[in-house]
């Protein structure tokens, strides 16, 4: 009996027995068919970036056009401020910004996921992870929108591309690995506690200035230095954003993230055995 | 082969964002499932809406489910697909559930018929090549045609349960689980409708319509179950079943739909 419900094991009918399955096991098929179905949440999430291109020329360009300037003018202001070398100090806050954004937009956009997604999950038994991969993904088809002023500020500083450039493959992956699960504690979270996302977007504003974007560390000295290293977003930012301006993101950055991936995930499988079969009667 | 097997089943939705009150007292007399407090220490409200339903739906069943308004008729359905864990009790599934409820799943009023197709066929479980083959098929069953290239803002209320309906069929699934709200398209489509559901249930196994409409049960199926108040009141073929359920609304004995609430 059991084989024959597992047999339709997949992101959309994940199997039910309740005589048969865990919820634990149920939680693990969540997480491993979801992932593995791209072609679904890449359809989900291509679509979401087409629809933005309706009727309008440049779409989520704007998006990009409205970053590109606040990176130059500011970044002007402040490396004038601060002393900085322009050429060295514009592909900086360009990249930090740029990985910035898709980090928050994951984020408050996670928040929502879920809630957006109700007709969905009151019609088919679908992987919630799938659906946390549709956040991810069309996120990061908007970051690659805007990285092109990151391309543009490169050209202008004389950045190039060098074998560090390519540790972007795995510090991008892991990057993305960790928005997954944040996107299923979030969604799960402020579905069932509404306030919880006025909360993130209220901490978003905040930490962007906690975080080093537009300052480094070794601005930093004494007690606040060593609290920096302690914000996990540096170092989640730091594996994208290092191999970007050509440089390797340092052994304490890697280790940090990898924790966190696996920290994440660990809780997150406990919260979809716990409470997977909730989520529905919260939206 | 395809089986639902429910064993006492009991689902119970959480109410959020409501106190205890009078209100839900009143409520609890007018709609058909029962509101109770979980218990004196969590002030936690449920309303349940399946209560110790045991039941075995096999392989060339054509289920209708009726009741009046609340018994319970939407939440067996979407218990069946899995959406709904039981609270109490167990329940196994096997076999491809498509669902038709309300609108198509994944249905974006801002893309095209085609491009709708392709994305709710890849959420019921279609590969592209699948999608691919089965175009003409769902081009012709909605008969949309020159509309299908746009937007599915632009398409009426039957209108998009055609395509709805096109594509969901279309999947060939198991178990096909349909609401009442199917029956929106105008009299040709309806006719339309139901041969194809005809045709469906030589190939698949299991269909469950939950309506009010004696007249489709009728025409579609072969075994009807009566909801009240979320318990399982009669369960046999269709005309039996069809015949307590006109003798309960003549003597009253079901609660009336929800005309008091609409004072409140």
């Amino acid at each position: 009996m059991q084989s024959a419900s597992i047999q339709y094991a997949s992101a959309l009918h994940i199997p039910q027995s309740s005589a048969a399955l865990s919820r634990n096991r149920v939680a693990w098929i969540d997480i491993i068919a979801g992932l593995r179905a791209f072609d679904v949440w890449g359809r989900l999430g291509w679509r979401a970036t087409k629809r933005r291109y309706r009727r309008t020329a440049f779409g989520p360009f704007w998006t990009t056009v409205g970053l590109a300037l606040f990176v130059t003018t500011l970044g002007m202001v402040w490396a004038n401020l601060w002393h900085r070398d322009p050429k060295e100090y514009l592909p900086y806050l360009t990249s930090g910004m740029v990985t910035w954004v898709l980090f928050s937009t994951i984020c408050t956009d996670g928040c929502i996921t879920f809630q957006i997604a109700e007709p969905l999950l009151r019609q088919l038994r679908i992987s919630y992870t799938l659906l946390a991969c549709a956040n991810v993904w069309r996120n990061v088809v908007l970051f690659l929108h805007n990285l092109t002023i990151f391309v543009l500020v490169c050209i202008y500083a004389g950045v190039g591309i060098s074998w560090n450039t390519f540790l972007v493959i795995p510090g991008f992956a892991l990057f993305c690995l960790n928005m997954i699960w944040l996107t299923l504690l979030l969604g799960a979270l402020c579905a069932r506690f509404r306030d919880i996302q006025q909360l993130v977007i209220t901490l978003m504003q905040i930490a962007l200035f906690l975080t080093p974007i537009f300052w480094s560390t070794d601005q930093l000295t004494g007690h606040t230095a060593i609290l920096a290293e302690l914000n996990p977003i540096y170092h989640l930012i730091a594996v994208v954003r290092e191999p970007l301006l050509g440089k390797a993101p340092e052994a304490s950055h890697w280790l940090f993230v990898i924790a966190m991936t696996i920290v994440g995930w660990a809780l997150t499988v406990q919260m979809l055995t716990k409470f997977r079969q909730r989520i529905v009667y919260w939206i | 082969m395809a089986r639902i097997e429910l064993k006492n089943v009991v689902a119970e939705f959480p109410i959020y964002g409501t106190q205890p009150s009078l209100r839900n007292e009143l409520f609890g007399r007018v709609v058909g499932g029962v509101l109770r407090k979980q218990s004196a220490r969590s002030k936690q409200v449920v309303v349940r809406a399946l209560d110790d339903v045991s039941l075995t739906v096999n392989h060339g069943d054509q289920l209708g489910i009726v009741g009046h308004n609340g018994a319970g008729k939407s939440t067996m359905l979407r218990v069946f697909a899995g959406i709904y864990e039981p609270s109490e009790g167990a329940i196994t599934v096997e076999g491809r559930v498509s669902p038709l409820f309300t609108t198509s799943p994944g249905l974006d009023l801002d893309d095209t018929g085609y491009e709708n197709i392709v994305t709710c066929g890849l959420l019921l479980g279609m590969s592209r090549d699948e999608i691919e083959r089965k175009m003409p098929e769902i081009e012709a069953f909605s008969e949309l045609s020159d509309y299908l290239s746009l937007p599915a803002r632009t398409y009426s209320a039957g209108m998009l349960v055609r395509l709805g309906f096109a594509i969901a069929t279309a999947v060939e699934p198991e178990i096909l689980l349909l609401d009442e709200e199917f029956g929106a398209g105008d009299a040709r489509f309806a006719m339309h409708a139901v041969e194809r559901v005809e045709s469906l249930i030589e190939h698949s196994s299991i269909v469950v319509l939950a309506s009010q409409s004696q007249d489709l049960i009728r025409r579609i199926c072969n075994r009807a179950i009566l909801l009240d108040h979320g318990r399982l009141i009669a369960d046999g073929p269709v005309e039996q079943v069809l015949e307590v359920h006109g003798r309960m609304v003549r003597e009253g004995s079901l609660s009336a739909p929800p005309v008091v609430a609409a004072a409140e």
